[in-house]
């Protein structure tokens, strides 16, 4: 996994949330919101991964560990589900 | 659960604050950005103390012709307040130190934080320039 942060160009940061960043030492961490989750389906023996804006499910995996690394690199800044930056 | 995060950067670190300022300003070698300890006095066009003090100073003679005194001054909070006359900045702010090189300063300067802290931490950054004027960065080297 990659972590993929953008730079608007008045120059804030914008990424899906990562304790593996210092955003505190960037800056002021403000507009938190829910990207997406990753959910089991009993019935269908499945990990869902669902967008937070829709409730639509977008992607299926047995692999919960899968799952999140399709959550990641989709919902994040350059992915095609990407609604980070309010801004746009 | 995924969330995100905008962060609204500010001037914290000296070492990226320095680099984003020789990045932005390619004519800034290093040996023109004074830094000190204690905050020094700003200099006018002709030479007059200017009421501001800064820590990090680029001196009137290599910021523009007929200009003032460039510099940052660290506040008690810790980030770093730019001090540029308005002569640099341009009365509108479109000036050669105005509102598009403070947006590309604060550009630079996230990247390059950014950069200092993964680096410290055994990562790389590797930065794409978008065509909308954005930066896109990845880290390498997670576990």
């Amino acid at each position: 996994m990659i972590p993929v942060i953008e730079i608007s160009a008045e120059g804030h940061l914008h990424s899906l949330w990562t304790d593996e960043l210092d955003f505190y030492e960037i800056g002021r961490v403000v507009n938190v919101h829910d990207a997406s989750r990753v959910e089991f389906n009993e019935e269908n023996q499945i990990w869902e991964v669902i967008d937070a804006s829709d409730g639509q499910v977008v992607h299926c995996d047995k692999n919960r560990a899968r799952a999140i690394e399709w959550e990641i690199v989709n919902f994040g800044p350059g992915g095609p589900l990407y609604k980070g930056d309010r801004s746009t | 659960m995924s969330k995100y995060a905008e962060i609204k950067t500010e001037f914290r670190n000296e070492a990226a604050l320095i680099a984003a300022m020789m990045e932005t300003t390619p004519k800034w070698a290093r040996e023109m950005i004074e830094v000190h300890k204690d905050p020094q006095n700003l200099h006018g066009y002709t030479g007059d103390t200017r009421a501001e003090s800064a820590h990090v100073i680029v001196r009137r003679q290599n910021v523009q012709e007929a200009a003032n005194d460039l510099g940052f001054e660290r506040t008690p909070e810790g980030t770093y307040r730019a001090h540029i006359s308005n002569f640099d900045r341009g009365h509108d702010g479109q000036g050669t130190y105005g509102e598009a090189w403070l947006k590309r300063l604060r550009q630079n300067y996230a990247y390059h934080a950014v950069r200092l802290q993964q680096e410290a931490a055994g990562r790389t950054v590797s930065r794409e320039f978008m065509p909308n004027g954005r930066q896109r960065l990845m880290v390498r080297g997670y576990r």
